[in-house]
């Protein structure tokens, strides 16, 4: 098991962890992670429908389209 | 979609005592059938947005449900915000005993297939965590680990999830090393590829899997995005979003929308 490194070209290894990181040169850190925090969304009804009959919970229910004028990326 | 109401901290609060359900609106003909015996507008189709609060058999509508939340909850913003967190809180109170759910009763709150995960995670500038494995079995159970974090107050509401057992699907995401586990993915701009934060293997312990998510966090990139600035930029390099069903919208240009193949 190995943990691998790659930022900046760096590359570091370790022996003991069953992760491997890879960070693309072109990510650099978000400044705040808080500010992705947001409601679950379940992608799916069959998903979703599963989940509020196994708990109990009522359902918030949207639809959106992930494209716009054709263009994906952009609610 | 009506971020305004969906984004407000008090809603997204209210949201954490319901089971919070956003299909992908022309990329499912069983689910276009769903939203349109739940709300269809002055064009008599489906259109891009839908909103409801259902029942947890999902048979009764709960509050007037419409286009977005607006038409449930009228007025200025900040008003209709708390009258619709009001409002939350009074049907959740109403399913409070039941609404003790563990993490395994809630399961991984999964997208419909890569493909879309990847744009959906990129619309919402997310990391997007992908299981993978050949082997259903293995499969389950790398989501089964997963899923615990996935509902714990440090990454809630973090990431978009998806899962698959054809590797070729993944071909879009650059720096996949292992032929199963997870990886999360930071998306481009426009959600058609990515590039692997972080993979885990599957044996990982569940300390190295919360490590793995925060370090992700802390790599992950927003885009910024400016959406003529976006639409004109994919025209430039051909990229466009095939839907799986017609888009029926009537605030749709013509020529938009085709079905996929065409």
């Amino acid at each position: 098991m190995r943990v691998r490194l790659l930022a900046g070209g760096a590359i570091l290894t370790a022996a003991t962890l069953s992760v491997a990181w890879l960070i693309p040169p072109s990510v650099s850190p978000a400044a705040d992670s808080s500010e992705n925090t947001s409601i679950a969304w379940y992608g799916t009804w069959q998903g979703g429908l599963a989940a509020a009959k196994k708990t109990g919970r009522p359902i918030l229910l949207i639809s959106a389209a992930p494209h716009c004028h054709g263009t994906p990326g952009i609610w | 979609m009506d971020r305004s109401f969906l984004s407000q901290p008090s809603v997204v609060e209210a949201s954490r005592r319901f089971v919070c359900v956003r299909l992908a609106t022309y990329e499912s003909k069983e689910e276009a059938e769903l939203l349109k015996s739940i709300f269809i507008g002055r064009s008599g189709e489906l259109e891009n947005t839908t909103f409801a609060i259902l029942s947890s058999d999902g048979k009764r509508q709960l509050v007037r449900s419409g286009r977005s939340p607006s038409f449930a909850f009228g007025g200025p913003l900040n008003l209709a915000a708390a009258e619709m967190v009001s409002s939350m809180n009074r049907i959740a109170d109403l399913y409070a005993k039941q609404s003790d759910a563990s993490a395994d009763d809630l399961g991984l709150p999964l997208l419909k297939d890569f493909r879309l995960a990847l744009n959906v995670a990129s619309c919402d500038n997310q990391p997007l965590i992908v299981s993978f494995a050949d082997d259903r079995t293995q499969l389950a159970e790398i989501n089964k680990a997963l899923t615990p974090l996935a509902w714990s107050s440090d990454f809630i509401g973090q990431f978009q999830y998806a899962s698959v057992t054809q590797l070729d699907e993944l071909e879009s995401v650059k720096g996949l090393k292992l032929d199963a586990g997870f990886a999360v993915i930071q998306p481009d701009a426009f959600g058609v590829s990515g590039d692997v934060i972080a993979q885990v293997r599957p044996d990982a312990t569940p300390a190295e899997l919360k490590d793995a998510l925060n370090l992700a966090i802390v790599f992950h990139q927003r885009h910024s995005k400016e959406t003529s600035k976006q639409i004109r930029s994919a025209r430039q390099l051909g990229i466009e979003w095939k839907t799986q069903i017609p888009v029926t919208d009537p605030g749709r240009p013509p020529g938009r929308g085709r079905p996929p193949g065409r």
